[in-house]
């Protein structure tokens, strides 16, 4: 008798699925098989033109743009403007399988996008309250202020550029806001001292549950259009909306990816993103070995010269514009708490 | 290709033989244009994937990962490509790929059934007894062999002895040479004869 004729007997009969499993993963797949037809029945209606900004103010425009922005400050993220190139198939297979990828290794954005969704949807999570904050800690790399305040739309010059720790927090109901300004807590009230600032409505986020429901800009009275790839880096939402949204942007037209190792912090990563305005890269990235969202950055793809009113606004290949890595992305219960 | 009129006709063909492998080729064909058609590669495979999962990871994760296959191997069905593996070996492909994300849980499960010796109830007769003792002994050593052997030999020998796959197969499945998947079968089949000891010669 051969070792897998023992192996199949001493392990007894084949396990059988409950018939409400079976219906769970019956619906699931249901679910998803509608999703998709969904999507591919109302495509027209997600043309993103309105969004393309030339890219010699996309940074500058962040401030103004970003939903979370305070009108005081502009140190938020930029927004992702997007394009609408061709759709692109999702071509893949089977790979190797080793004890860290838990798929086959990923061949296009739209399969690494679903990895990723798979994993942020089984992180730990508890519904919070509204009187809670959404900590944001993030590591942006930066000219140093001085240029910076100068050249805002420059790329980061590698001589110039350092690493700034920048943190946030936000009150899940938008009323509260928190920052550092030289090292002391600075905690501001909606309205007080007449600053007011808009954020998404936390029944608005929470309704994102599947591809389907999640729209290209996110809607509502405070949204003022905020795109998805930006969206996810100013809030902490629920692993079932992340999750939704790495799948409706796996399922959107232009996603591509940069197989690249991104080296931020010893963190090889993978950027997935659209290209906008012909030679910019505007990438989520993704931690290469447990698909994690780790980060975001803006970098150009090829030579580009943008004319404007104020001159000639020249780029390289390889100019990075915006480079950010998510510390740490929770939820806390007063502002400074940072765990 | 299988139109609609023999749609019926497919569902009833059996997964893993010739004309199976064809169902399911045409089944995925017909899934790029009709993604509904879809639901009859789950119904073909899904028990049988289920059961896999379940006797590496126990029924709870097995749940999870069964579902997950099918999930991913729609999202992906665009990019199935038949001249390389069937359509059964491609899932059992994507299932082994989710199963080691879960090598832990796996490492636990051989580990506990390793532990269980087991406890003859009241009443059974001393035969009886005597051979579940031993067959739970003989359970005992390989799961205590399979905790030990490295994940992807691991994995090339259950898609052999647990999912029926050959050696041809489950290289498709996992898409490594065909060489690799040979030497790691038989580097798994010595680990287990290792384990068994005498027994296993004795009756080869």
């Amino acid at each position: 008798m051969d070792v897998t004729d023992v192996l199949r007997e001493a392990f007894g009969a084949d396990e059988v699925p409950s018939q409400a499993a079976e219906n769970r993963a019956r619906a699931a797949l249901h679910q998803r098989i509608s999703s998709k037809e969904q999507r591919v029945s109302t495509k027209g209606r997600h043309r993103r033109t309105r969004f393309a900004i030339t890219a010699g103010v996309a940074v500058a425009a962040a401030a103004a743009v970003v939903a979370a922005v305070v009108v005081t400050r502009g140190d938020d993220h930029a927004p992702a403007p997007k394009a609408a190139p061709a759709p692109k198939a999702a071509p893949a297979t089977s790979s190797p399988a080793t004890s860290v990828l838990p798929y086959a290794r990923p061949a296009s954005a739209a399969e690494y996008l679903e990895n990723a969704a798979w994993t942020a949807e089984r992180k730990p999570w508890t519904d919070p309250r509204p009187d809670q904050f959404m900590y944001i800690e993030t590591l942006e790399l930066r000219n140093k202020p001085a240029y910076e305040n100068q050249n805002p739309n420059a790329p980061i010059k590698p001589d110039l550029a350092e690493n700034r720790k920048v943190q946030r927090w936000d009150s899940v109901d938008g009323q509260r806001m928190a920052r550092l300004d030289n090292g002391k807590l600075v905690v501001t009230t909606r309205g007080e001292g007449g600053q007011f600032w808009d954020r998404i409505a936390w029944s608005t986020i929470t309704s994102m549950t599947t591809p389907d429901k999640v729209p290209d800009g996110v809607p509502g009275p405070g949204s003022m259009g905020i795109m998805l790839d930006a969206f996810i880096g100013q809030y902490v939402v629920p692993p079932t909306v992340q999750a939704a949204i790495f799948r409706h942007l796996a399922q959107s037209p232009g996603m591509t990816m940069n197989p690249d190792a991104v080296n931020i912090d010893g963190h090889p990563a993978v950027g997935l993103g659209r290209i906008i305005e012909g030679y910019l890269s505007q990438e989520l990235l993704f931690d290469k070995q447990t698909y994690q969202f780790i980060g975001e950055r803006l970098v150009a793809i090829k030579d580009h010269v943008t004319h404007g009113d104020d001159g000639d606004a020249v780029s390289h290949k390889g100019d990075v514009y915006r480079q950010v890595i998510y510390s740490k992305m929770i939820i806390v219960d007063r502002p400074g708490d940072t765990q | 290709m299988v139109d609609a009129g023999e749609a019926d006709l497919v569902v009833v063909t059996q997964p893993g033989t010739e004309q199976g492998r064809d169902a399911d080729a045409d089944l995925l064909e017909q899934a790029k244009k009709e993604p509904e058609r879809f639901t009859a590669v789950f119904d073909r495979h899904y028990r049988q994937i289920y059961a896999y999962a379940a006797r590496r990871l126990g029924p709870d994760l097995a749940e999870d990962v069964a579902s997950e296959t099918f999930l991913i191997a729609f999202d992906r069905r665009h990019g199935y490509d038949g001249a390389r593996a069937d359509v059964r070996s491609w899932l059992y492909g994507i299932a082994s790929n989710l199963i080691a994300r879960h090598a832990r849980a796996e490492m636990r499960r051989y580990k506990a059934l390793a532990k269980a010796v087991g406890a003859p109830e009241a009443g059974d007769h001393a035969d009886a007894v005597v051979g579940r003792l031993d067959a739970m002994a003989v359970r005992g050593r390989l799961a205590d062999a399979l905790r030990r052997l490295p994940e992807p030999v691991r994995t090339v020998l259950l898609l052999v002895a647990w999912a029926g796959l050959n050696q041809q197969e489950v290289a498709a499945a996992l898409d490594i040479p065909a060489g690799t998947a040979r030497s790691r079968l038989h580097r798994a089949r010595q680990e287990m004869r290792q384990a068994l000891g005498a027994e296993i010669e004795a009756s080869e």
